[in-house]
C-alpha cells in the first residue's frame, strides 16, 4: 500500500505541483500581510483543476511551507510573516541583530522540519487514537486550554511582567471590538457598523508590527539608539548540530505540545506555538559556557517546531472526524470533499492509499521545507543591504496591499494604520508587542468557552472543574502559577532545615 | 519621541487607567445573556480592571525598578527628540495609508500605492525622478502580484485597461 | 542614499521639489484624460470585466464551496473571470453588508443564506428588499443529532424529555442562534410545546463546533446537515433521529423525516442563493436568471454539488423573493420567543 500511495507522489505532476506549492506557500508565508490561511483559500481554486493526489500533495506543501516561512521576515526585519511565527520572531530577531540571522533561521527551519515530520508520522500511524483526544474537549476544557496559554503570554513578556501584563491587556481589548461571539451584541464598535466584523488577526498582526516598525523608522531614521538591522545573515548550518542535540528535550516538547494544541480544536498553530515556548522554555538552566544566543534559541527551537507540528495535529480530527482544528484544516476539510474523500473514521480504510500518499505528500513538504526555506534565506540575501530609506516605504505598500487582499475591507486598512500608530506608542512605552497578539488569538476564546459552560450549568461554576479532564487542565493552569511562585521558597526551606542539621552535627 | 521630564511608562499608565475605566463603563450597556446574570459585559469588565491595576502600577512604581528595565530594554527605545523633517516623515507615514484607504474606491489600489510610496521615498531618498519611478514600479509588480498573480480583486479606480492587461484573474 | 546630496542648499531642494510636484501634476492629468476616455467607452455589454462574487462565509465551509462551484460554471457561461471572495468576518455580516453597499452594476454579485436573524437580534439591519434577488440554487434540510448513547430512540422521545425538563438538555446553536438549524428546531419546539423560553440554547461557532461539543458531552442536541455530521455517523458517535426534508435524504436513507415520525410536513434548514445589490439592471439579473436555470439544472453541476454533499434546489428570481419575505417574517415572529 505504501509502494503503491509512493507511485501515485512520485510523478512528475505531483512534483511539479508541490514545487508549485512550495513557492507559493513562500510568498504568502514571506510577506508580512499574506497569511498561510489565506495562501490555502488561493489554492483552492487552482486545486479544483488538478487531480485528487495532486491538489492534496500541494495543499499539504503550501501549508508546510508558509507556516514555516513566516519566520523570515520575523528574523530579519522584526515582523513576522504569520500570527504563528510572532510567537518568536522576538529572539529571532535579537539573534538576527547579533548577526545571527542565518542560525536563527536554520534553526527555526530544521525544527519546522522535524516537527512537521513528527506530526506527518503520528498522523499516519496513531490518527484515530489521537483523534479520540478531540473527543473529550467540550467548551470547558477549552476555556482552561486557552487560559492555559493566556499564561504562556509570560513566556513572552519580556523583563517586566507589569508591562507584559498591560501588552496582553491590550491585545485583549482589541480583541472585543466587533460582535461579541456569544450572544452577537456589537461591543465597542463606537456606533460605527463597519467594525461589526472586528478589527481582524491579519490588520492587527500586520499593524502592530510593519507598520509599527515603518513608522518608528520615520521618526528614528534608522541612526538612533535603535540597534541597526542586520546586514549579513552570518553561519546558517555551521554549528546546528550540537545546537540541537543540546536541546533534543525542547524539540521533543515543542513538537508534543504541538500536536496536541493542533488536535484540539478551536486551536492552532499560534496558539501552539507561544504555549511550547512557555513550556520549554524556563526549564533550561544555562549548562557551561554560554553562548549569548541560548536563550533566544531556547525559545525559537520548541515554537519553531510546534507551529509545524501543530498542522500534523490538527489533520487528524480533520481527516478522521471531519472536524477541523483551526481555519488551515477547515480549507483542507473542503479540499477533500470537493475531491470526493469525506473525511470519517473509515477514510483510511475506504481510501487508503489515497490517504497514505496525502500524509506522504505533507511528510515530503516537511522534509522539502529545508531546502526551500535556504533557497529562501539566499534569496532574500540581496534583501539585507537595502538600506531602511527605501526598504520601509517598500514594507507599508506590501503591508497595505496585504491586509486588503487578505480582508477586502478599507476598513482594514485604516485599522491597520491605527493599530501601527498603536504599536509606537506602545514602544514608546517600552511595552512589548508579542503578548498583544497572543490576546487578541486568546481572548474571544476564553471568553467564548467560558461564558457558553456557563450557560450549559445555567451559571453553576462548577460546571469548571466538573469534568476529569477539565479538573486536570485546571490543575495545570493554577500550578503554572502558583509553582514558580511557591518552589524557591521550598527549595529554601528545604535548604534551610539540610543547613540547620548539618551544623547540629 | 520621548519629551524630557515625562516618563512614557507613566503615560502608558494614565491612559489605561483612562481605558479601562471607560471599558468598564462601556460593559454595563450590554444586556446580559439568556439564563445567566451576566454576558458579553463580562469580559470588558475584566479587561477594564485589568487596566486600570496595571495602569496603577506603572504610575506608582518605583524609579529604581523602571530604570533597571529600562537598561536591559534601552535597545528598542529611540534616542534623541526627532527633528521637524523626522516628524513630517512620520505624518506623512501615518497619514498617506489613512488617506489611500478613504480614497480607495475613487483612486484604485495601483494609484493609491503610488501615493504612499512615491512621496515616502523621495522624501527618505531624496531623489524625486528616482522615487516616482521606484514607486510606479513596485505598485504595479505588487498589484500584478496580487490581483493578477493570486486572484485577489483590487479596486481598479480608473485604470480598468490596466487590470485587463494583467490577464484573467480568479485561477 | 542621498548623501551625496545632501549639500544641497534648502532653496535649491525646495525648487526641485516644487518642479517634481508639477510633472506629477502633469502626469495625472495626462492619466485621467486617459482613462476617462476608457471610462466612456467602456459599457458594451455586461460582463465586460471579471465580476466578483462575495462569500459572507470562510473559505472550506460549505457556503464557500457551492459558490466556487458556482463561480466556475458562471465563469464558463459568461466568459469572464468570477472571483470568489470570502468575507466571513463577524459571522458573515460583513459579507452581506458588502453585497448590499456594492454598486449595483452586475459586477459584484453574492451568495446569501439565511439572514432574517440579523435584523430580528439587532446585529444588522439586513432587508430582503435590499437585494436584488436572482435564484436560489441550495436546500439543505436541518437533521436533530443526538449522542450515539442518548436514552432516546426517536424524535418524539427526545421532544417528550424537552418537554419534561428543558433545562437539563442543552441544544446547539450552530454557527449562532438564530441561523439556520437552530430556528429549523426552535420552531418543532414551538408547535410540539416545549418551553422555550426555558430550553438552553448554546452558541457555537459552526456546525463542526457543536457536534465536537455533542460527542465530548457539552450539549445534548445538536440541529444540522446530515452531510455535516457524516463521519460522526459514520464512526457511529452520533445518531441522526429525523431529517426535516419532505422526503428522506438519498445519501442517509436509514435516517426518518420528522413528518414521518410527527405526522407533520415540514421543510425547514439553510437555503443558499445568488443575488446583487438592490437596483440591478433588469437586463443583467435576468441574464443571470437564465444562466443559473441552465447551471442548476446540468448534470456535471448536480454531481458536483452530490459530491460535496449538498442538496440541490431550484427558485427563480419572483419564487426566491416571495421565499426570503416569507421567511423573514417567520424568523420575526419566533426569535422573541427564543428570549434571545
Amino acid at each position: 500500500m505504501t509502494a503503491d500511495a509512493l507511485a501515485l507522489l512520485l510523478t512528475p505532476q505531483v512534483l511539479a505541483a508541490m514545487a508549485g506549492a512550495a513557492l507559493a506557500g513562500l510568498i504568502v508565508g514571506a510577506l508580512p500581510g499574506l497569511t498561510a490561511t489565506l495562501g490555502m483559500a488561493l489554492l483552492i481554486p487552482v486545486a479544483v483543476t488538478l487531480d485528487p493526489v495532486p491538489a492534496l500533495a500541494a495543499a499539504m506543501t503550501l501549508a508546510a511551507v508558509s507556516i514555516a516561512a513566516g519566520d523570515l521576515p520575523g528574523a530579519l526585519l522584526g515582523i513576522p510573516g504569520t500570527p504563528a511565527s510572532a510567537a518568536y520572531a522576538d529572539a529571532a530577531h535579537r539573534m538576527a541583530r547579533r548577526g545571527h540571522a542565518g542560525r536563527a533561521l536554520a534553526a527555526g527551519l530544521v525544527c519546522a522540519a522535524l516537527g512537521g515530520v513528527t506530526g506527518a508520522v503520528v498522523l499516519w500511524l496513531g490518527a484515530p487514537v489521537l483523534a479520540t483526544l478531540a473527543l473529550h474537549v467540550s467548551t470547558v476544557e477549552r476555556a482552561w486550554l486557552a487560559l492555559l496559554g493566556l499564561s504562556a503570554a509570560a513566556a513572552v513578556a519580556g523583563p517586566s511582567p507589569v508591562r507584559g501584563a498591560l501588552a496582553l491587556l491590550i491585545g485583549l481589548s482589541l480583541a472585543l471590538v466587533g460582535l461579541d461571539p456569544v450572544s452577537g451584541q456589537p461591543r465597542l464598535t463606537f456606533g460605527l457598523a463597519v467594525l461589526s466584523g472586528g478589527l481582524g488577526l491579519v490588520p492587527v498582526l500586520v499593524g502592530l508590527f510593519a507598520v509599527t516598525r515603518v513608522l518608528r523608522q520615520a521618526l528614528t531614521g534608522g541612526m538612533a539608539a535603535d540597534a541597526p538591522r542586520p546586514t549579513a545573515l552570518g553561519p546558517v548550518l555551521s554549528g546546528l548540530c550540537p545546537i540541537l542535540a543540546r536541546r533534543w528535550r525542547a524539540l521533543a516538547t515543542g513538537s508534543a505540545v504541538g500536536l496536541v494544541v493542533g488536535a484540539v480544536p478551536g486551536a492552532g498553530a499560534d496558539v501552539a506555538a507561544y504555549l511550547a515556548r512557555a513550556a520549554a522554555g524556563r526549564r533550561r538552566p544555562a549548562r557551561g559556557a554560554a553562548d549569548v544566543d541560548d536563550a533566544d534559541l531556547d525559545a525559537i527551537v520548541p515554537a519553531g517546531a510546534a507551529n509545524n507540528a501543530a498542522i500534523g495535529g490538527a489533520l487528524v480530527p480533520a481527516t478522521v472526524l471531519g472536524l477541523p482544528g483551526d481555519s488551515l484544516t477547515a480549507i483542507v476539510i473542503g479540499l477533500l470533499m470537493l475531491k470526493g474523500v469525506t473525511p470519517g473514521p473509515a477514510v483510511f480504510v475506504i481510501q487508503p492509499t489515497l490517504m497514505t500518499a496525502v500524509v506522504l505528500a505533507y511528510l515530503l513538504a516537511n522534509l522539502l521545507l529545508v531546502p526551500a526555506g535556504l533557497l529562501a534565506m539566499a534569496l532574500a540575501r540581496p534583501l539585507l543591504r537595502v538600506p531602511d530609506a527605501i526598504l520601509m516605504p517598500l514594507v507599508l505598500g506590501l503591508a497595505l496591499i496585504g491586509v486588503y487582499a487578505v480582508e477586502g475591507t478599507t476598513t482594514a486598512l485604516v485599522v491597520t494604520v491605527v493599530v501601527g500608530l498603536l504599536g509606537v506608542g506602545m514602544e514608546a512605552a517600552r511595552l512589548p508587542l508579542a503578548p498583544a497578539v497572543l490576546g487578541f488569538v486568546l481572548g474571544p476564546m476564553v471568553e467564548e468557552a467560558a461564558l457558553v459552560s456557563l450557560m450549559k450549568s445555567g451559571g453553576d461554576p462548577a460546571v469548571f472543574v466538573g469534568r476529569p479532564l477539565a479538573a486536570v487542565l485546571a490543575g495545570v493552569t493554577v500550578a503554572v502559577w502558583v509553582v514558580p511562585w511557591i518552589a524557591p521558597r521550598i527549595v529554601r526551606r528545604v535548604g534551610r532545615r539540610r543547613r540547620t542539621r548539618a551544623l547540629k552535627r | 519621541m520621548t519629551v524630557p521630564g515625562v516618563r512614557p511608562e507613566r503615560v502608558a499608565g494614565g491612559m489605561a487607567i483612562l481605558a479601562g475605566g471607560g471599558m468598564i463603563l462601556a460593559a454595563r450597556t450590554l444586556a446580559p445573556l439568556p439564563h445567566l446574570p451576566m454576558g458579553p459585559g463580562v469580559a470588558p469588565t475584566v479587561i477594564g480592571v485589568g487596566l486600570l491595576v496595571t495602569g496603577v502600577l506603572l504610575l506608582v512604581r518605583r524609579g529604581a525598578t523602571a530604570a533597571r528595565d529600562g537598561a536591559v530594554r534601552s535597545a528598542s527605545c529611540p534616542g534623541s527628540l526627532p527633528t521637524s523633517r523626522r516628524w513630517g516623515l512620520f505624518t506623512l507615514t501615518l497619514g498617506l495609508p489613512l488617506f489611500v484607504a478613504l480614497t480607495l474606491e475613487t483612486f484604485g489600489m495601483a494609484i493609491g500605492l503610488g501615493l504612499v510610496l512615491a512621496p515616502l521615498l523621495a522624501m527618505q531618498t531624496r531623489r524625486p525622478v528616482w522615487a516616482v519611478g521606484l514607486a510606479v514600479a513596485v505598485s504595479a509588480l505588487l498589484v500584478g502580484l496580487v490581483h493578477g498573480g493570486l486572484g485577489r480583486p483590487l479596486p481598479n479606480g480608473p485604470l480598468p485597461r490596466v487590470s485587463a492587461l494583467l490577464g484573467p484573474t480568479g485561477r | 542614499m542621498g548623501e551625496g546630496r545632501a549639500g544641497m542648499s534648502a532653496g535649491e531642494r525646495e525648487r526641485r521639489w516644487a518642479r517634481w510636484g508639477a510633472r506629477l501634476a502633469a502626469c495625472v492629468a495626462v492619466l485621467t484624460a486617459v482613462v476617462s476616455g476608457g471610462i466612456g467607452t467602456a459599457h458594451a455589454e455586461w460582463p465586460e470585466r471579471p465580476v466578483t462574487l462575495i462569500v459572507p462565509s470562510g473559505a472550506g465551509g460549505g457556503t464557500d464551496q457551492t459558490g466556487r462551484l458556482l463561480a466556475a460554471a458562471l465563469e464558463e457561461r459568461f466568459g469572464q473571470p468570477f472571483t470568489v471572495v470570502n468575507q466571513g468576518q463577524g459571522g458573515g455580516v460583513v459579507g452581506i453588508r458588502a453585497i448590499r453597499d456594492a454598486p449595483p452594476d452586475g459586477y459584484t454579485l453574492g451568495i446569501l443564506y439565511n439572514f432574517a436573524h440579523y435584523k430580528a437580534l439587532g446585529q444588522a439591519d439586513f432587508e430582503p428588499a435590499d437585494f436584488t434577488p436572482i435564484a436560489q440554487y441550495n436546500f439543505d434540510p436541518a437533521a436533530v443529532q443526538v449522542r450515539a448513547d442518548a436514552p432516546w430512540p426517536d424524535l418524539p422521545a427526545a421532544l417528550e424529555a424537552l418537554r419534561a425538563d428543558p433545562e437539563t438538555y442543552p441544544v446547539a446553536c450552530a454557527g449562532g442562534c438564530g441561523g439556520s438549524w437552530p430556528m429549523a428546531i426552535a420552531s418543532l419546539f414551538a408547535t410540539e410545546g416545549v418551553d422555550l423560553a426555558r430550553v438552553r440554547m448554546i452558541p457555537s461557532q459552526g456546525a463542526a463546533a457543536s457536534l465536537q461539543d455533542l460527542v465530548a458531552g457539552g450539549v445534548a442536541v445538536v440541529p444540522c446537515s446530515l452531510p455535516e455530521a457524516r463521519g460522526l455517523l459514520q464512526a457511529g458517535m452520533v445518531r441522526a433521529l429525523a431529517v426535516f426534508g419532505e422526503e428522506r435524504q438519498p445519501a442517509f436513507p436509514d435516517v426518518p423525516t420528522v413528518a414521518e415520525t410527527m405526522g407533520e410536513a415540514r421543510a425547514l434548514g439553510a437555503w443558499r442563493g445568488v443575488v446583487g445589490p438592490a437596483g440591478l439592471p433588469e437586463k443583467v439579473a435576468g441574464r443571470l436568471e437564465t444562466a443559473m436555470d441552465a447551471i442548476v439544472h446540468d448534470p456535471a453541476f448536480r454531481e458536483a454539488m452530490a459530491a460535496g454533499g449538498f442538496g440541490l434546489a431550484w427558485r427563480d428570481a419572483t419564487a426566491f423573493e416571495a421565499f426570503m419575505a416569507a421567511e423573514a417574517e417567520a424568523v420575526r415572529t419566533l426569535i422573541p420567543r427564543l428570549g434571545l
